[in-house]
């Protein structure tokens, strides 16, 4: 391995030695706004102690210029959507004792393996909660800034997907304001919604 | 309505969570919807044993490394360093051969073979190989 651009073994212990218990506290946070809970079934401290045995047992190089925050929170990242994938697949397989052959020892059409080669039949009720849970969660975010003409502006376009190049022309912001109100959302939503918005929970 | 609005102000949750200064990150832990000290002293407690176990395995991986190089040292240079003469390293042999129940069988047919064929390499060569494998033992007289 490339001992100059990657951490050796020894390199990462005293890392992950050197995290502080804001780190620590920082890294679970994260992992909770990642959805450790609802899309993997797991506390945001489980998802750390997983990310630091994967980084302990090497299984990816860690590059030098990548912080251990930025390490951590990437190897936890991919613990969440990895076991999310596994509880998807146990949810939609049906089991050895739902299949049934024919006599011909063809599957039968039982409901199990209807529901597992069609779409559900609630698709459509469950996609329309979806979207009222969204626009439930937009319009509180909407209403945290109510009072800031700057942060709902930024807020409006944001949700119409406009590019940073728009908002500085439709806000009327310049590059300096721009990353005020940037800084000013990012730390009011975060004391507001400290686990974030659980989009997990949302059908996409 | 977009996901990707939501996506982003999560994004932004975990931004302003890495750029919060470490008293304010500090000040959070134990309050509801926070991380309590319970979990951070659990993710510390993990790492600290994690860690010593994984030092512990590289250092008996390195202990035994060292004892095998270590051992391959005293062999060579009780080779290179033994005063005797191919007639005594040949009488070793046929002791070290009376002995079937320690000698694989392959050496046995070497020895044989060596034995009606074999020039004075063949026998240092067998020699140290029965000195490696332990049939064969060198005193300090040796040397």
């Amino acid at each position: 391995m490339d001992t100059d651009s990657y951490y050796s073994e020894i390199e990462v212990e005293e890392n992950l030695e050197s995290l502080t218990q804001a780190d620590i506290a920082r890294l679970v946070q994260i992992f909770a706004v990642l959805g450790s809970s609802n899309r993997a079934g797991m506390s945001g401290h489980d998802v750390l102690h997983n990310a630091i045995s994967q980084v302990l047992a090497n299984e990816r190089p860690w590059p030098k210029d990548v912080s251990v925050i930025s390490y951590l929170t990437q190897s936890g990242r991919s613990t969440i959507s990895n076991e999310e994938e596994k509880r998807s697949k146990l949810l939609i397989a049906p089991t050895i004792d739902e299949v049934v052959f024919n006599e011909d020892n063809k599957v039968a059409h039982t409901s199990a393996v209807v529901r597992f080669s069609n779409p559900s039949p609630q698709s459509g009720l469950e996609s329309a909660q979806s979207s009222s849970i969204i626009k439930e969660w937009i319009e509180k975010v909407r209403q945290l800034f109510g009072e800031d003409k700057e942060a709902s502006c930024f807020i409006e376009q944001k949700i119409a997907e406009q590019k940073k190049s728009k908002i500085l022309i439709i806000c009327e912001f310049s590059d300096q304001i721009y990353r005020n109100v940037e800084k000013r959302i990012k730390d009011k939503v975060r004391k507001r919604f400290p686990n974030g918005l659980p989009w997990g929970e949302i059908e996409s | 309505m977009n996901i990707n609005f939501i996506k982003q102000i999560n994004n932004y949750v975990i931004e302003s969570t890495i750029e919060a200064d470490d008293d304010e990150i500090l000040s959070t832990i134990g309050h509801t919807n926070y991380p309590t000290w319970e979990d951070i002293h659990s993710v510390q407690d993990f790492i600290l044993t994690a860690v010593k176990c994984k030092r512990q395995q590289r250092l008996e991986k390195n202990r035994a490394l060292y004892f095998d190089a270590k051992k391959e040292r005293e062999h060579s240079r009780a080779f290179a360093k033994t005063t005797k003469t191919v007639s005594e390293m040949f009488s070793d042999i046929i002791v070290a051969m009376q002995d079937k129940d320690k000698v694989p069988k392959g050496l046995l047919v070497a020895f044989r073979k060596q034995g009606q064929d074999g020039n004075d390499d063949d026998i240092k060569e067998l020699w140290h190989t029965l000195v490696e494998l332990g049939l064969i033992e060198i005193s300090d007289d040796d040397q």
